[in-house]
């Protein structure tokens, strides 16, 4: 386990390589150091995991203590590694699934003039995730944190010659922002509170201060919680923060996979999981948790009924996804919620990169309804993308299944019926939204054949009328997929020892629930399959019907853009932001601000004045301050 | 006139020489330039007005600059002088120091040696135009083989 | 008078007889053979042989303070610092080689100066005496007018020896004054015995000798009022020794006057912790302001270690306890990051032309010709503003966490205020050295190898800052174990 600080080392030694190397280095070379970086992290963490499982240390926690920063009095900050069943398991997900995504993107972005700086960011990103998710501390959790919403910004801008893809970039940044400040006024509480911020001590020093009275948990124990909650929000793309995800899919799709859908925007989910001493002390802030998950994960599945941009689509699905990780941490079951974190890091790993594949293929076209039939020209894609799907709409025996169907079961166990409801409403809108976007992408006609060719003979946007699109045979894009298509069937069946972690959630002994809660979201799913195949292949009229319709017409395009929150936040925060910048152009402020350097610059004439040049001048000052201190002496 | 004479008796003959003495130094000075202005000639003219010694006319200007071979000779006897005058402190006391004292003062005295060794190959202690021209000819010469 | 030196003792002074040796061997040398390259090896082996015999003087002292005669003592304390001095006199020799190559006069006895002043200030780093502080301060101080003035045929350099000649005298002048002064009240030049013999003095003369005294050291760590020869003589000097004289000329002074403030309790009265307190605040305010409009960037340095040393000051004014660590991880970040700065000034004006490449204007695009000299350069300036995970950041820390525990509230808000303005200047360097440049212009300049040791040097340093910024530990520990004895 000494390797530990290996996993983080190894990419960002990459990354400083590919950094100062820029450009310099043939994209094979790119390829070699930005993929063998988190290879190297991939194989250690393997290492470092089956050593973890095969001696477990005491306490079920191993702590790798690197340096201390420095020791001033009592301020004694230092660099620690700690590595526990959950740090392992985002360590495994974020290792293993990034070193195939990775992999993949060597395939992907093949000929792209930023090859090397792609590698070089998407380095960064491991190195800061892991850093986040090993740190001890929550000063080095926001490090890493701060860290993974960098490479975030660096990455969805990354084709940055199109302005849209950096309003994007920073449309994520921003709104992230606005999360992590809550974080971090809920980490300055902490710190004044309990003068650290080692999530160990926190655990036992918190409790004993803010007891929970009658299920009524202490306001300090609240804010503290609510504010930590703002900053999972931000990250995991939940409501009311949540507007930044669909956007960030400008960057490219391996970003997407890796980033917006495996590992970063679960960070919410981590931070809440690792903190869960203190959400527990509050079980205000827990139902907030579980409402957002609830509310989200519905509201989400909704929009994504809508969308014709596939990877919209999968985010919209991420962010539903993520909505059933915090319904389950509502609920206290964050094993479960961990457990759907790495299955679904798996199967929309595996989306996503179908679905690169689907964009290239197509030639960098990601409207579905200019696809159709494309199951004859990419089967193996197809496939992928069908086992991905199963996986997502918890199809018994895929890994999805036995993740979500655990969230639900404990969230009908422990009492929150009402966010089981919308759990079980949400597997049925998922189902639906799912096999919407494969009966439309690899079955039914053509499309593309019978639209004119909108770009002409642009041949990087879109296929013309008597193109094929054509798969790729190659293995960097065939092992990342058969891998995790693997994963995706078979990770339900990866045992976690989370239990030395997490606690287990507040279930009556003995209930196991009536029978038919086991089986009913396994007929919800299949009957949203039957839904999606009734309307989107059977008879495509009718969803066609709908849109031109003179009410739902307008009905449709409010749901379409998400539900209208873009512009919500357009007109309650972004304009009236705008009109207070317009009315203040001249800017007050600043020229009281501007006061100050306009009496410093004074100050440095009459000083630079002092400054002639003459020896017998200097010898007088210097001659009248010894007088000085002499006439303080006399005076004294 | 009995204080007078109290007085010159109390200041007694050693005063009163003395102060003879320095009035009659200012005295002669003063019949000197007073005799010289009344009983001399007096003409003008702007030749005359100018400083001359010895019958030659002064060139050079008020500042005048003296070689730095002067200022380096007192520097060298400044400092070998004060230096020597430690030797003195050591003279007084060889017995008391013992070797000690003795390694000191062979220090102290190799350290001033070498410096004097020193100054010596810089040229510095080259007084005359020949010997300057030698030693240029011999940092040329050095010059030379080095280039080859 | 009969000292019969024991094998300790005469193992504690070996890095001050080597240093001798080194200047009377190159001497020699250049009598013998005037050659630059083996005059300036010469000096380097020399000094290298007597930073490495605090080996044995570490292992002769074992923890213990040695006493050599009245004059000297070798403590934890003195050998961190003849060891920070002699490191940092070997790098200004490192760029004093670099910058000469190209000087047409004669180059070797830049080094027998350097030498010399290096001794001057190990003399000062050991000293409990006031007549042995003395003899070191004029060690280091004279051959330093020469440095300055090196250049002979450059009348500016000319002018700048002769105007630190002068007011150099003049300051060590106010400093004897203040040392009669005390001689006369208590009869003692060592300072524990003067601590001893205060309270038989009068306190008005001893206060005033001490007012004396501290002129004297203002003078030479070019504290406000009496800053204003640095500007001029940092302008003037040659770079490398405009290096030497920011860092182990004043690092020196600063060695022995935190002794002399640890051991006698005079400099500890209330009124003189107040005057330290306002040439503290002053010099970080006026130095922080004299550099904001500057265009020179030797100017902008000079203003900047004046303020950096009225920070240094909190320390002594704090004197003792968690202070001495302070002073020392200050000492030791200013001067890694002192003399990164002015190594690269050194490397981008050498081999020497006409004039040293000053003007801030001279630097623009700097880092399309130049990209690791520009990159340490902005390091060291980063670390000069004091920016996390530099060293810079390290020893401001610590200096205000002294401050903070001893409640210095009026030194603290001056250094933050200070710290904010310095900040302007140095990114105002920083961002001409990244100006956009014409494309034909960007032609990376050839290192031949003698820029490349003064370039190993500056990446050391620059290693060194980040190191000391992100893992200080070990640094910490070892000023820790420096400890200062009270004899």
């Amino acid at each position: 386990m000494n390797l530990l600080f290996l996993t983080f080392l190894a990419p960002l030694l990459g990354f400083l390589i590919l950094a100062f190397a820029r450009g310099r280095i043939s994209e094979n070379a790119a390829a070699v150091v930005g993929v063998g970086s988190v290879g190297i992290s991939a194989l250690t963490t393997a290492i470092v995991g089956w050593d973890f499982l095969h001696h477990m240390p005491e306490g079920g926690a191993y702590t790798q203590h690197l340096w201390q920063w420095m020791s001033v009095g009592q301020f004694t900050p230092s660099f620690a590694l700690r590595l526990d069943a959950l740090s392992l398991t985002m360590l495994g997900v974020i290792t293993g699934v990034g070193f195939f995504i990775h992999l993949f993107a060597s395939w992907y972005m093949r000929g792209d003039e930023g090859y090397g700086r792609f590698f070089s960011y998407m380095n960064l990103f491991v190195a800061s995730m892991l850093f986040l998710v090993l740190g001890d501390n929550l000063l080095f959790l926001y490090f890493g944190w701060e860290g993974v919403g960098l490479a975030s910004y660096l990455l969805i801008g990354f084709w940055y010659q199109d302005p849209a893809n950096g309003a994007a970039a920073r449309k994520a940044f921003v709104i992230t922002r606005v999360g992590d400040t809550f974080m971090a006024i809920g980490l300055f509480i902490l710190y004044r509170e309990f003068g650290t911020l080692n999530i160990q001590e926190l655990a036992t020093l918190a409790p004993a201060a803010w007891p929970v009275v009658n299920g009524v948990g202490a306001t300090g124990a609240t804010v503290v919680a609510l504010l930590l909650l703002g900053g999972a929000v931000g990250k995991s793309a939940q409501l009311p923060l949540q507007t930044w995800l669909p956007d960030a899919m400008a960057g490219p799709t391996p970003v997407s996979a890796l980033i917006h859908a495996a590992t970063m925007v679960t960070a919410g989910v981590y931070l809440i999981a690792r903190t869960h001493a203190l959400f527990e002390l509050s079980p205000f802030a827990l139902q907030c948790v579980g409402a957002i998950g609830a509310i989200t994960l519905l509201m989400a599945g909704f929009i994504a009924l809508m969308q014709t941009d596939i990877k919209k689509i999968l985010a919209y699905s991420t962010m539903s996804q993520i909505g059933y990780m915090f319904l389950a941490e509502g609920v206290g079951a964050y094993q479960p919620a961990v457990f759907h974190l790495m299955t679904h890091a798996f199967f929309k790993a595996l989306l996503f990169l179908s679905s690169g594949s689907v964009i290239l293929a197509m030639h960098h076209e990601q409207d579905i309804f200019k696809m159709g039939g494309l199951r004859k020209h990419i089967p193996f894609v197809f496939a992928c993308m069908l086992i991905g799907t199963l996986a997502l709409t918890a199809f018994p025996f895929t890994s999805g299944f036995y993740s979500k169907d655990e969230i639900l079961h404990q969230a009908y166990l422990t009492g929150h019926h009402e966010l089981w409801l919308a759990g079980l409403f949400g597997a049925f809108l998922t189902s639906v939204y799912s096999f919407r976007l494969i009966f439309i992408t690899f079955f039914g006609p053509e499309r593309w054949r019978s639209q004119p060719a909108t770009h002409g003979h642009d041949e990087h946007h879109g296929l013309g009328p008597k193109d094929d699109p054509h798969g790729a045979h190659t293995l960097d894009h065939h092992i990342p997929l058969g891998v995790l298509l693997l994963l995706a069937i078979v990770g339900g069946f990866i045992h976690l020892p989370l239990g030395s972690v997490l606690p287990e959630a507040h279930i009556p002994e003995g209930d196991h629930g009536p029978a038919w809660i086991a089986y009913l979201p396994v007929l919800v799913s299949l009957l949203g399959i039957l839904v999606s195949w009734f309307l989107f292949l059977k008879k495509p009229g009718i969803p066609a019907a709908l849109k031109n319709g003179a009410l739902t017409k307008y009905i449709g395009q409010f749901w379409k853009s998400a539900f209208g929150f873009d512009w919500l936040y357009d007109r309650l925060f972004v304009r009236p932001f705008v009109w207070a910048a317009n009315i203040n152009k001249n800017d007050i402020v600043d020229w009281f601000i501007g006061l100050i350097p306009a009496s410093l610059t004074g100050a440095n004439g009459l000083l630079a004045l002092t400054q002639n040049g003459k020896l017998r001048w200097y010898a007088l000052v210097a001659g009248a301050g010894a007088c000085a201190l002499l006439a303080a002496v006399a005076l004294h | 006139m009995d204080a007078i004479v109290a007085l010159i008796t109390r200041l007694g003959p050693e005063f009163w020489s003395t102060a003879l003495y320095v009035v009659a130094v200012f005295a002669i000075c003063a019949i000197m330039l007073i005799g010289s202005a009344l009983l001399g000639g007096k003409s003008q003219a702007r030749a005359r007005n100018e400083p001359f010694e010895s019958g030659v006319v002064s060139a050079s200007p008020e500042r005048l600059r003296l070689s730095a071979k002067f200022y380096l000779v007192a520097m060298f006897f400044v400092i070998f002088d004060v230096e020597a005058l430690f030797l003195y402190a050591y003279a007084v006391s060889a017995k008391e120091v013992g070797w000690m004292g003795w390694i000191e003062v062979a220090v102290f005295i190799f350290i001033l040696t070498a410096s004097l060794v020193y100054l010596a190959r810089i040229g510095a202690l080259d007084w005359t135009p020949h010997q300057k021209k030698r030693r240029a000819a011999r940092i040329a010469a050095q010059a030379a083989g080095k280039s080859e | 008078m009969n000292h019969a030196m024991t094998t300790q003792q005469l193992t504690a002074l070996l890095p001050l007889i080597l240093a001798t040796l080194t200047t009377v061997v190159v001497m020699l040398t250049i009598a013998f053979k005037r050659q630059h390259r083996l005059v300036a090896a010469m000096t380097v082996i020399g000094l290298n042989l007597a930073l490495l015999s605090l080996g044995p003087v570490l292992l002769a002292a074992n923890g213990e303070p040695i006493e050599l005669t009245p004059l000297l003592i070798v403590d934890g304390y003195a050998i961190f610092y003849m060891g920070l001095l002699l490191v940092t006199a070997l790098g200004v020799l490192t760029l004093c080689h670099a910058y000469f190559e190209g000087y047409a006069g004669n180059r070797e006895e830049l080094y027998l100066l350097l030498a010399m002043a290096t001794l001057g200030a190990l003399v000062m780093a050991c000293s409990r005496h006031f007549a042995s502080f003395f003899i070191g301060l004029e060690l280091l101080s004279i051959p330093l007018y020469a440095m300055v003035a090196y250049p002979v045929r450059d009348s500016r350099a000319l002018e700048g020896g002769m105007k630190y000649l002068v007011l150099s005298g003049a300051a060590s002048a106010f400093m004897l004054f203040g040392i009669a002064l005390l001689y006369a009240e208590t009869g003692a030049l060592g300072f524990a015995e003067i601590a001893a013999k205060l309270s038989a003095g009068r306190p008005g003369i001893l206060l005033a000798g001490a007012a004396m005294i501290l002129s004297g050291v203002a003078f030479k760590l070019s504290a406000v009022p009496f800053h204003l020869w640095t500007s001029d003589v940092y302008e003037a000097a040659p770079a490398p020794v405009s290096a030497f004289l920011a860092t182990v000329s004043k690092a020196a002074m600063f060695v022995v006057v935190y002794r002399l403030f640890v051991n006698i309790g005079l400099f500890r009265h209330p009124l003189a912790l107040d005057a330290l307190t306002w040439v503290a605040v002053a010099s970080m305010v006026v130095g922080n302001l004299l550099a904001l409009r500057q265009d020179n960037v030797k100017r902008i340095l000079a203003y900047s270690s004046i303020a950096q040393f009225g920070y240094l000051l909190v320390a002594l004014v704090a004197s003792g306890g968690r202070a001495t660590e302070a002073a020392g991880i200050f000492l030791l970040t200013y001067i890694v990051t002192a003399l990164g700065v002015f190594g690269v000034m050194t490397l981008v004006s050498s081999p020497m032309k006409d004039r040293d490449v000053e003007h801030i204007e001279q630097l623009r695009g700097l880092f399309w010709k130049r990209p690791y000299l520009s990159s340490i350069m902005t390091t060291m300036l980063l670390s000069l503003a004091g920016i996390p995970l530099t060293a810079g950041f390290v020893g401001k820390f610590y200096l205000i966490s002294v401050g903070v525990d001893t409640r210095q509230w009026l030194l603290m808000g001056a250094v933050v205020a200070g710290s904010a303005i310095g900040l302007y200047y140095y990114l105002r360097v920083m961002i001409m050295m990244f100006q956009p440049i014409p494309v034909r212009e960007r032609v990376s300049e050839p290192l031949n190898w003698v820029q490349q040791s003064g370039g190993a040097m500056l990446m050391a340093a620059m290693a060194l800052v980040l190191v000391l910024g992100v893992y200080p530990e070990p640094f910490l520990q070892l000023i820790r174990s420096a400890t200062l004895a009270l004899r």
